[in-house]
């Protein structure tokens, strides 16, 4: 083989291996948040981090224990107040000091819909493009960056640094579609299964220090794969019907539906108007990075919550008051 | 990063920055990856200078239990002084102290989102649901305290929160993530009592925008 058409074939081999590289980003992207998901459930892991968003810096603990009895896991507050989310097989529970309150929620089924698939992320016309690139150590492990950038305002962007022989989250970043950073979450020290101190699932609250918020209608409800009452006649692209639940029995109307674009998920709450005491104010409100729109229609109440624009849930809510509106 | 900058953030970790200078900080430590990458430096130097495994995280529950007991003085910012290099390690009592800017208010704003006190919308099926820039728009954050009405809204947003997290069935799950906001952030409502309480039909303006990306 002559000189040239060698160096030709080089060529046309490098030129295939970038391409390649290329095409397949998106696809070790999946590949490694598919690891994410995995690992976040079913591996044991603790660490401190730093909570950094706009206004504040926090700093929490996570213990994260996976093991034969279940998934148990306890999120707690450093800095400031003490508040703290306990999750097992009972349900969830969130204690507040700053409310004396705590706030509790029962195990819920597993929705009737199948869960999308991580290929739903990034193809056409999804809202999402995928990056895979960039290497860090992040306490005291090496990361892999994972990059999930919105293609609208619909939709928040993440940036995730995965540890590398696991797939754990070390570090997270939620950004808008102007790639303006809302949160970030870094941890500073991380432990993984054995060297986790399953003590600290223990919560130092005392019970009788706080106040059982009564979880109102979301009690008695249940999963089901039936048609909702009401739905939005129209949502943001990408977004679908990942489940419904209603009430049983015949107190009230409660009716609850997830819709998500494959990454964001966003609820809506139909329900009766509640006490004036525990009623959310008509409008936009936040709970950290998750945005949440309240309106009436009627005698109804209607609240849409989700990490996504607030610009997302008030469309929603819109039309879903449109469509019980017309009901 | 400059000399001064180090010194602001070590200011802050020892909680001797003044509320204003403060506030400055934080909003730059959000946005500067640089200083943020220090503060989290400056949180491992904590953690190597705490015993490898101990315990010794201080909860704010702890703390207040420790002095109404008056069994120990609980540790002071200016006890570090004396060490700059151990000013990390106060990271926790600034943090409490930082926390209390972690409040987040969004109020109306002179540029509101459009549809914002609207009623009922509109029926509008010929409309394509496109995505507005919002950019200019966005709520403005400030602190603030919660009365106990709206402490009940907090504890009812936060109940909506726990079942979502419950039911949503993401690919890109993220764990504990999505249970960190409730740890962190009290809830406030937007003062825009006038949303939603008609029920006449209006048009929802903001699906009707062509200032898509």
């Amino acid at each position: 083989m002559s000189g040239l058409p060698r160096k030709a074939l080089l060529l046309l081999i490098s030129v295939s291996f970038s391409t390649l590289a290329t095409a397949g980003e998106p696809g070790k992207a999946r590949e490694w948040l598919e690891r994410m998901t995995t690992a976040m459930s079913q591996m044991s892991y603790q660490g401190t981090f730093v909570y950094v968003r706009d206004g504040g810096v926090e700093t929490m603990r996570i213990t994260h224990v996976t093991d034969e009895t279940g998934v148990r896991e306890r999120l707690y507050s450093v800095s400031g107040p003490h508040r703290e989310v306990i999750r097992n097989k009972k349900g969830v529970r969130c204690v507040l000091q700053d409310s004396s309150s705590v706030v509790e929620d029962q195990v819920v089924a597993s929705s009737y819909f199948p869960e999308l698939p991580l290929s739903v992320i990034d193809s056409e016309n999804t809202g999402y493009r995928l990056e895979f690139g960039g290497e860090a150590r992040i306490a005291g492990h090496s990361a892999r960056r994972v990059t999930i950038s919105p293609e609208d305002n619909f939709r928040y962007g993440y940036d995730f640094w995965l540890e590398e022989q696991t797939g754990l989250l070390l570090k997270w970043a939620l950004f808008n579609a102007e790639h303006k950073p809302i949160a970030k979450l870094m941890f500073t020290d991380f432990s993984i299964g054995s060297a986790v101190d399953m003590s600290e699932l223990e919560s130092d609250s005392r019970a009788e220090d706080f106040v059982e918020m009564n979880t109102f209608s979301l009690l008695n409800t249940v999963v089901t794969h039936s048609k909702p009452r009401w739905q939005p006649a129209k949502l943001p692209p990408g977004f679908n019907l990942a489940s419904h639940s209603h009430k049983t029995g015949a107190d009230g109307v409660y009716e609850h539906m997830v819709y998500s674009d494959g990454l964001a998920a966003v609820s809506v709450y139909v329900e009766e108007k509640s006490d004036a005491d525990a009623a959310v104010k008509p409008g936009v409100s936040q709970l950290g990075t998750n945005n949440a729109y309240t309106r009436q229609q009627g005698d109804l109440q209607i609240t849409v919550i989700g990490e996504v624009p607030a610009i997302t849930v008030k469309a929603i809510a819109n039309e879903m008051a449109l469509s019980v509106a017309s009901n | 990063m400059s000399k001064e900058s180090l010194e602001h953030l070590s200011s802050l970790m020892d909680g001797e920055i003044s509320g204003e200078a403060g506030s400055f900080l934080t909003r730059r430590l959000f946005s500067d990856d640089e200083m943020c990458e220090t503060w989290e430096r400056y949180h491992l130097i904590r953690d190597c200078i705490r015993q490898p495994g101990s315990k010794h995280v201080v909860t704010g529950m702890s703390v207040k239990l420790s002095t109404s007991l008056g069994l120990e003085e609980v540790p002071t910012v200016s006890s570090w002084r004396s060490n700059r290099w151990l000013k990390p390690a106060s990271g926790l009592a600034i943090a409490a102290s930082v926390a209390l800017m972690a409040i987040v208010v969004t109020a109306p704003q002179p540029g509101q989102l459009p549809g914002e006190g609207d009623t009922a919308p509109n029926a509008s099926a010929n409309q394509p649901f496109v995505s507005p820039n919002t950019v200019a728009r966005l709520p403005v954050s400030q602190a603030a305290s919660f009365a106990p009405q709206q402490q009940a809204g907090s504890n009812r947003l936060s109940a909506y929160l726990l079942r979502h997290n419950q039911m949503a069935r993401t690919a890109g799950r993220q764990g504990f993530v999505s249970f960190v906001p409730i740890v962190a952030t009290p809830t406030t409502s937007v003062a825009d009592a006038s949303n939603g309480e008609s029920e006449s039909p209006e048009p929802v303006s903001e699906l009707d925008t062509s200032e898509n990306k």
